[in-house]
């Protein structure tokens, strides 16, 4: 402060020449504008003033009486030296030199100088502003450690906490940022990089605005320059990327204050939260509808399909803008809208829908990698969606494409049902329906990828064979039959799905519902027949349409023949019977296998819960097919048993018995089914039921199995194998293995010992280290006899046990003691008045003095005297009974001593009631000491008494004492009365009050403060010494009596 | 693998004690199990029981670590911290200091914590304290040993040292071959 005057003297002595001033800020300014080659430096030094607005105001407030102009120039002078001095020492030699050339005083230098140690101060000021001491209770946010940093919120949080330092740190460097955006892996960085996202606004409006909202959408485009922001959301659905990129985007773009960009980029990252909910939602509604689901997918997927083709459109076609499709994409209705405007758009014009449908394929395609979780996860769905799609085109298409389809169905049609045992063979399938779509399953087995290439393929294929086939309709066969082709096959691909993923057939018949009609639609027959179960002559029709159908398909070479057919029928006729037994045993067995799997399935799933009604279905399912099969054999017995023959399955070669042998068990048979063929049925149903009760004994525990020598005699077991003449049983139990047990638990505690000294050890060094009391080893020991609680209440005492001997009384030692301990006890409570007896000469004088000079003074020490005279009093309070006994004796000539502790005993008794008296007129006190003054001398004798314990009171008036305690009782009431009255007057308040002495010495006056047995034996001590005082004083006051009647 | 010695253990606790004081004693006598520290290849492993009895049958040639590296003792038998502790010190660290956003990739680089990215200290911090760095997000960083005290902390110039580095983060890969 000294130095500051010093300066402020400087400054003020500077005044004066500041007239000359001008002229040097002309100087100066010149200066400036040679010196300050750079206008920024100068602009920097502006700013820097503007930052330092203090060190201004205290250059202000210097300069109070002078002119403010000539200040600001001042300032304005300043300031550029100063940004030039801050950031380098060069530039401060200049500018002191720029003084120096000016040939300016010492002052000047000295001004400079101290304005710059104020300027570091000012920055050691704001550093130490911005640093923050924090005490020792500050607790660190619960998420400090790692696992809590990918929390939002407390991101959103924390980077709103510290924007200054952010802003800092912006603008240090903002290569730093970009590098930090290139990797946002780490969390601390990426934070950093949101904050900085909308606070490092130049930068980010380079990448955000020239990042086209295709490019900014979540999608990671390998090509593209711009990373996306938040790699973590990839796992997250692409309409909160959109939404998100919406967020963001909007933030980058109005470049305001980073605060403001910032909420709003939290206020979009809530809403992302929102649209998860809403995304589970929908998820939810997916798997309660399979409908739903579909729809959703098809959004899910054509919103990735959507994503892309506006990251596309640029490229691409550059038609659409991307604006528009990008919002499209916000919301999954939206995206659904915009597909289904895509498919009303596909009807509309084929051209558009050839190039969509080429990038929906580009879509499908690209999004293979981006999307395999989702994939995963909906396939099946996603699959029938697609399909769904496709039959959505197809149906589109079917209308042009009818008339050739029909063409061709009729042929096959035709070629087909005139077959007729053909047809036959394809009725003796339990399940109408199923084999013909399943036919196709091998063709379409392969690859699910090939399937959906089929299923991408076929489309595209067919429009541009349509858009083709518009121009003129007549075509090659070929193509015709790739066409029909296509649908069928898709269709195909969903039954087949179907049959994977949805194991309950009335689903799959659904399913089987929307193919059918297709064909229906194709073929022009109804095979709604069929569905019905009825095995007419529509079935095989229908059936056998489909097979033809599917033979063209697998076996290319018939295609032809079928075409020149009514040449060579029956030749083909006979291939074709042969093919389609080929065909229908290979369909058998592989129905056979699904149905195996979906019995374990379904098994399964009745094993985790018995109601079960999936599984149960299943097997009556099955069953029904199965009965089907066996009702078939029993009309037409030798074609079946070819067949099953021919499919050389395991299920036939067990029906096959079955029905020949026990026809009339098939009911049994039909519930027992299930578990039998589960376990494929080797073995016989009578030794089902008999396996059936050894079951229960089978899967029960064995106790004797148990433990390690349980596990020793099942080794035991195991090499006798399930012989029953050398089954182990309990008794073969080894008992010697216990032993075993106790060596290992014993191993056991020594470590657990070990570790124990260990900490002990490892404490007790930390206890000699830290100087602080370590209390763990009590805890640890707490531990350990917690460990050994017991239940006192359940406790018992046992005399025979040791241990129980805490348990017994011990009572004679103490009895012992008591004759001897208690009487040296009282003698040496007897000495302590004797002892106090030497101090008496010393102090009596003084308060001789005292008392006779002052009452108040008096009353004072009266005070003291009384206090003292408790604390005696309580000390003596194991002698209060026998007080009592002798007070209602009333020989009150006995020694000075026992009087002494008798009276203070009458004191307190009386204190109560006096002291009640008392405080009735206690607010006057000095009233009532001059009313009894008469008495004051009576009370300082009768007063003695009680003093008489204290050695300095005690001695006071002791001569006079002693002559009225040889006065007689008479004398003694008097002077206890008197006693009285002072002992009252210090007693000023008659309310109870906290801590009040009466109320402790109250309830203590009800208790027996020593032993009865000690009373009694003192008091036996006493009688004896007070009898033969009585008897002598008794023998004096008959010498007195005869004395006097003699004179 | 052992226990440390008496020694070894009051070298340890000192070391230890720099940085979380009597807290050592939560490490020692823990209410969820009983853990211990065990030398191994000059190496302090802070292990629980359990972990102890299951290392027990892995010979000791073949062992490289167990538990948590608390350090290591160097030829001289100095004890010196590795980063690798952080995760036992910095929930019981009585001294703290954070560096601004700024400065922490210079102290996760291994560079001493100078004033200007000095973000906030715990008052009443020593000269020569031990103390855990954190990043102003509460990110535990690593830790040193404070330079200066507080208050000189405040008065100080923004490029002198305020903490000494000690071990940081950016070990995990810098020193990853030497860290267990």
């Amino acid at each position: 402060m000294e130095g500051d005057d010093d300066i402020s003297k400087k400054r003020r002595g500077e005044f004066p020449p500041r007239k000359v001033r001008p002229k040097k800020i002309r100087k100066e300014s010149l200066c400036k504008v040679t010196e300050n080659t750079h206008p920024v430096a100068k602009y920097n030094g502006q700013g820097k003033e503007l930052h330092e607005a203090p060190v201004k105001n205290e250059v202000n407030s210097l300069s109070h009486g002078t002119n403010t102009l000539l200040m600001q120039t001042m300032t304005w002078e300043n300031g550029p030296v100063r940004g030039k001095e801050k950031p380098a020492l060069k530039r401060q030699t200049k500018s002191l030199r720029v003084f120096d050339s000016e040939e300016d005083s010492d002052e000047e230098i000295h001004k400079l100088v101290a304005q710059e140690n104020a300027q570091r101060k000012d920055v050691a000021m704001e550093d130490d502003d911005n640093l923050e001491v924090v005490g020792d209770d500050f607790t660190v946010k619960p998420s400090m450690f790692w696992a809590g940093q990918n929390s939002k919120g407390g991101l959103a949080v924390r980077s709103s906490e510290e924007p200054a330092d952010d802003r800092e740190y912006d603008s240090a460097d903002t290569d730093e940022i970009l590098t930090n955006r290139k990797t946002p892996a780490v969390p601390v960085k990426q934070r950093e990089a949101d904050s900085q996202l909308s606070t490092s606004g130049t930068i980010l409006n380079k990448c955000d605005a020239p990042a086209k909202p295709g490019t900014s959408k979540r999608k990671q485009k390998p090509g593209s320059k711009v990373r996306s922001k938040q790699p973590s959301c990839v796992t997250e659905s692409t309409k909160e990327g959109s939404e998100e990129c919406q967020g963001s985007s909007s933030g980058s773009g109005s470049s305001s204050d980073s605060e403001l960009d910032y909420e709003a980029m939290v206020a979009s990252c809530q809403r992302i939260e929102l649209s998860l909910a809403d995304l589970e939602q929908l998820a939810k509604e997916a798997s309660m509808a399979e409908e739903e689901k579909n729809v959703d997918c098809q959004a899910s997927d054509s919103q990735a399909g959507s994503g892309q083709a506006t990251e596309l459109v640029p490229f691409s076609n550059g038609e659409a803008s991307a604006a528009p499709l990008a919002k499209k994409g916000n919301t999954p209705e939206e995206i659904l809208e915009a597909i289904l405007g895509e498919d009303s758009s596909d009807e509309e014009s084929d051209h558009d829908r050839g190039k969509k449908k080429k990038r929906r394929k580009k879509s499908q395609t690209q999004s293979l990698p981006a999307f395999l979780g989702t994939k995963a996860l909906f396939e099946t769905a996603r699959k029938g969606a697609q399909l769904g799609l496709c039959q959505k085109r197809n149906g589109d298409e079917e209308d042009r494409e009818t008339s050739e389809a029909e063409k061709k169905q009729n042929l096959a049609h035709t070629s087909s049902s005139s077959d007729s045992s053909a047809s036959e063979c394809e009725s003796q399938f339990d399940d109408g329906k199923l084999p013909p779509f399943k036919g196709l399953a091998p063709h379409s087995l392969p690859s699910n990828a090939m399937v959906k290439q089929t299923d991408r393929v076929g489309p595209l294929k067919s429009n541009e064979s349509e858009s083709a086939e518009s121009n003129s309709d007549s075509s090659s066969s070929d193509s015709e039959g790739e066409e029909g082709e296509d649908p069928e096959q898709q269709l195909s691909a969903a039954a087949e799905e179907m049959d994977g993923s949805a194991p309950t057939q009335g689903l799959c018949s659904n399913r089987f519902e929307a193919p059918s009609a297709v064909s229906s639609s194709l073929s022009a027959e109804p095979l709604s027949a069929e569905r019905a179960g009825a095995k007419g002559r529509a079935a095989p029709k229908g059936s056998a349409g489909a097979s033809t159908e599917r033979l063209e398909e697998n076996t290319a070479f018939l295609k032809k023949p079928s075409q020149k057919r009514a040449s060579t029928e029956n030749i083909e006729q006979k291939q074709q019977q042969d093919n389609q037994k080929r065909l229908a045993a290979l369909e058998l067995k592989q129905k056979e296998a699904e149905q195996q799997k979906k019995l374990i399935q379904g098994a399964l799933s009745m094993l985790d819960g018995p109601v079960a009604g999936k599984g149960k279905h299943i097997v009556f399912d099955s069953d029904d097919s199965e009965e089907e099969a066996e009702q078939c054999p029993v009309d037409a017995n030798t074609q079946e048993k070819e067949s099953s023959s021919e499919s050389s399955t395991e299920e036939p070669s067990e029906l096959g018995p079955r029905t020949g042998a026990k026809q009339g068990l098939r009911v049994k048979d039909f519930e027992k089914q299930v578990g039998s063929k589960l376990f494929d049925s080797s073995e016989d149903d009578e030794e089902d039921k008999e396996e059936e009760d050894d079951d229960d004994t089978r899967f029960q525990l064995k106790p004797q199995f148990e433990g390690k020598a349980g596990q020793k005699l099942m080794q035991l077991q195991s090499r006798f194998g399930t012989d029953e003449r050398f089954r182990m049983d309990s008794r073969f139990l080894e008992r010697d293995d216990e032993s075993n047990i106790p060596e290992e638990t014993s191993s056991r505690a020594d470590l657990e010992v070990q570790l124990e000294e260990e900490k002990k050890k490892n404490l007790d060094i930390l206890q000699s280290l830290l100087n602080i009391n370590v209390q763990s080893t009590e805890t640890s020991k707490e531990a350990a006899k917690r460990k050994q609680f017991r239940d006192i209440s359940v406790l018992h005492y046992d005399p025979t046990r040791e241990e129980h001997t805490a348990f017994e009384k011990k009572s004679e030692e103490p009895k012992k003691e008591s004759k001897a301990a208690r009487r040296k006890k009282r003698e040496e409570a007897e000495k302590l008045p004797e002892v106090s007896k030497e101090i008496y000469y010393d102090v009596a004088i003084d308060l001789k003095e005292v008392f006779g000079s002052q009452k108040e003074s008096i009353e004072v020490k009266q005070a003291v005297a009384w206090d003292k005279e408790e604390v005696e009093e309580e000390k003596e309070e194991g002698k209060e009974k026998e007080e009592e006994k002798l007070e209602k004796q009333a020989t009150e000539e006995n020694a000075s001593l026992q009087l002494c502790l008798i009276s203070p005993n009458v004191s307190t008794k009386n204190a109560e009631p006096t002291g009640f008296q008392f405080s009735f007129f206690g607010n006057d006190d000095i009233k009532d000491t001059t009313v009894k003054d008469d008495y004051k001398l009576q009370i300082l004798k009768g007063a003695k008494a009680p003093w008489q314990e204290n050695p300095c009171f005690r001695d006071s008036s002791s001569e006079e004492e002693e002559d009225e305690v040889k006065e007689g009782t008479g004398d003694q009431s008097a002077s206890a009365n008197a006693t009285d009255e002072p002992v009252a007057a210090k007693k000023t308040f008659f309310f109870f009050f906290q801590d009040d002495v009466r109320l402790k010495e109250g309830p203590k006056m009800f208790c027996r403060s020593a032993k009865l047995e000690d009373q009694r034996e003192t008091w036996e001590e006493k009688r004896t010494t007070l009898i033969e005082e009585y008897r002598k004083k008794h023998k004096d006051a008959r010498r007195r009596l005869k004395a006097s009647h003699k004179s | 693998m052992r226990p440390l010695t008496e020694d070894e253990t009051k070298t340890m606790f000192e070391k230890l004690s720099k940085y979380i004081g009597e807290n050592i004693k939560l490490l020692v006598d823990r209410p969820d199990g009983t853990y211990c520290f065990r030398l191994h290849n000059d190496r302090v492993y802070y292990i629980s029981e359990k972990i102890l009895k299951l290392a027990t049958n892995i010979s000791r040639d073949k062992l490289v670590s167990v538990g948590t590296c608390f350090g290591k003792f160097t030829k001289t038998q100095k004890f010196r911290l590795h980063i690798t502790a952080l995760d036992f010190l910095a929930p019981y660290a009585k001294f703290k200091v954070w560096v601004k956003p700024g400065a922490e990739q210079s102290f996760v680089y291994g560079n001493h914590v100078l004033k200007a990215g000095l973000g906030r200290i715990t008052e009443n911090t020593a000269q020569y304290q031990g103390v855990v760095v954190y990043s102003m997000a509460d990110v535990p960083l690593g830790f040193g040993v404070a330079a200066k005290s507080t208050q000189e902390c405040r008065r100080v110039d923004p490029i002198s040292i305020v903490v000494f580095h000690q071990a940081d983060i950016g070990e995990y890969i810098r020193s990853e071959d030497t860290l267990t």
